[in-house]
């Protein structure tokens, strides 16, 4: 009863939370080619949600459509409650995007870029060395943009998408090609517009990048959402794992079954590797365990490299991308 | 918005005019050359007037090609190439800013090679000041302005800013051929001279020469003078022409004048 009501009363909260994007049955076609095939999902205001995906998953061409390149073949998406595409002039002060690359004034120098998109910009919360300041490029201000690195060029990109302190930012793979170091300020800095309030929409490769930033994720294949939520309800959907390396000698189908699960077994150079993929229940997981090393000793077998561990973000994008 | 945003573009592309050896050479260099081409022309007569001066006013409106239509196809292909046009079109720039903002600085260089030229004029060929000073403005403006969706329309057609120069060659030597720019087409059969005529470059010829010299050059040599009121009126039907190409030219780069390059 109880439970029940708490379930009514969050749907109602979702209801009432207004979504900054909305994603409806959105379909993508170019030429016969579908690139997304009929997706749809929310980003609320303030959170930052990761479409993660492997190439030609239809990342990108999904985050241009939201940011009003192109009208989608079918199904509709709005921005800020408004149509992209169609209400361009309305959208894009509100907006800030990343592309994937490019799109510089290579003749000009860091600070002329800045300076020139803070002109046009309809509002200027930050001044030149502040905007510079923020991705650490006060040193290249004077440098043409064509001698910046790619990671330099990715953080000058980053700075443009923010100067005008958009309540809408889409970042395509915003720390490809960054150092280490920078990829953790980057990190920082997107937690921070995050924090004052920005809603964000980012494509990534790296399941670290999500893993660490999004509030809540898709995982995309062959033009669909595979999987949708958090990053526990995500991964909890894909239960435990048990992985220990085979005992030398012993055949692998006399290998017990765990919760009816028989084991995928891997071969590493001469080693044989067993994994069970379990349920997420974890006091049946805590049983197949007590089973597992009962019969270990019973059998005298010593299990070398035991782990158990709830299934990672890379298993579940593992799974979805080499299922189908 | 519109206006400011206009203006700023029009700064951005001046500066960049001088960071980029063939944008300085297309939309500085060459046109100042072809001006003093006329300058050598000292002797004989041509339809009516000087040489040297004739040629000078058939380059007043042969340069409008090269700084405003070479270069903007160059530029926009090279900015949809470089994906700048897509940086651009993402932001709160709106389209109609992106196109007047390159057509202004195009446009704001030509008027100052126009008046260097025209400098140079009086000075080596014993030349006037234009007897309409407004309408050869105009002429000059308006040839300029036809010329940005036209550049844009053909930008659609170049893969890459090296490739511009190919697809602009043709348009030129039909252009400079038929525009009488440099030399008359009168010995030419009558149906000739009407197609030629109705071409785009032509009209913006017919209305810098007829502003400059008072005489209206839609009619047969001797062209007849006409007076302030009167190089209005002869000038009237070719700037109707020429906005009638502004036209066709916006019209085709709607169709045909692209964003982003086709692999991406």
């Amino acid at each position: 009863m109880v439970s029940r009501q708490v379930l009514e009363r969050r749907e109602t909260v979702e209801k009432i939370s207004t979504s900054a994007i909305e994603v409806r049955d959105l379909r993508q076609s170019y030429g016969d080619f579908e690139a997304v095939k009929g997706i749809s999902f929310q980003v609320r205001e303030g959170e930052l949600f990761a479409l993660l995906g492997t190439n030609g998953a239809g990342k990108t061409t999904t985050i241009e459509i939201l940011e009003g390149f192109r009208a989608p073949t079918a199904g509709s998406v709005s921005v800020l409650g408004l149509d992209p595409y169609t209400k361009r002039a309305q959208v894009r002060p509100h907006t800030g995007l990343m592309l994937q690359e490019g799109g510089f004034f290579t003749d000009l120098t860091v600070a002329e870029t800045v300076r020139f998109w803070r002109d046009v910009s309809p509002r200027k919360p930050y001044s030149l060395s502040e905007i510079l300041g923020r991705v650490e490029l006060e040193e290249k201000a004077g440098v043409q943009v064509r001698q910046l690195s790619g990671g330099q060029k990715r953080r000058l990109d980053l700075a443009l998408a923010t100067l005008a302190q958009p309540k809408v930012l889409f970042l395509d793979e915003p720390t490809t090609g960054m150092d280490p170091e920078a990829r953790r300020n980057t990190w920082t800095l997107i937690q921070e517009l995050v924090a004052a309030g920005t809603t964000v929409l980012l494509t990534t490769h790296y399941l670290e990048e999500a893993e660490r930033l999004a509030d809540r994720l898709a995982i995309m294949h062959n033009g669909r959402i595979e999987l949708a939520g958090t990053i526990s309800e995500v991964v909890a959907q894909r239960g435990n794992r048990i992985r220990f390396k085979v005992p030398e000698h012993l055949p692998v189908d006399r290998l017990p079954r765990l919760e009816g699960v028989a084991p995928t077994v891997e071969v590493r150079k001469t080693e044989a590797h067993a994994e069970y993929r379990l349920g997420a229940d974890p006091a049946s997981t805590q049983q197949s365990l007590a089973r597992l090393i009962s019969w270990a000793s019973e059998n005298s077998f010593v299990l070398e490299r035991l782990e158990v561990r709830s299934a990672s973000l890379e298993d579940v994008f593992l799974e979805v991308a080499h299922a189908a | 918005m519109l206006l400011n945003h206009t203006l700023r573009l029009a700064r951005l592309d001046l500066t960049m005019l001088t960071r980029n050896r063939m944008a300085f050479f297309t939309t500085i260099a060459f046109p100042l050359l072809l001006g003093c081409i006329a300058l050598l022309l000292r002797g004989g007569f041509v339809s009516g007037v000087s040489t040297g001066l004739y040629t000078l006013t058939g380059m007043l409106a042969l340069i409008g090609f090269f700084v405003t239509f070479m270069h903007l196809t160059t530029l926009f292909t090279v900015r949809r190439e470089d994906l700048v046009l897509k940086r651009m079109r993402g932001s709160v720039l709106s389209e109609a800013a992106i196109f007047s903002g390159s057509g202004l600085a195009c446009t704001l260089i030509y008027v100052l090679q126009s008046a260097v030229i025209i400098t140079l004029g009086i000075v080596a060929l014993g030349g006037h000041l234009p007897r309409n000073i407004p309408l050869v403005f105009l002429g000059v403006v308006l040839g300029s302005v036809m010329f940005v969706p036209m550049a844009a329309a053909l930008s659609g057609f170049t893969k890459t800013g090296e490739s511009a120069q190919i697809t602009v060659l043709p348009a030129m030597l039909i252009l400079a051929a038929t525009s009488q720019a440099s030399f008359p087409l009168a010995a030419m059969p009558e149906m000739v001279q009407r197609v030629a005529a109705a071409l785009p470059l032509s009209p913006v010829v017919d209305v810098i020469r007829i502003g400059y010299f008072g005489l209206d050059f839609t009619q047969g040599a001797p062209h007849p003078a006409v007076d302030f009121a009167g190089s209005w009126v002869a000038s009237a039907p070719r700037l109707l022409l020429i906005v009638a190409w502004t036209v066709v030219g916006v019209l085709i780069a709607r169709k045909h004048f692209r964003w982003e390059p086709r692999n991406a």
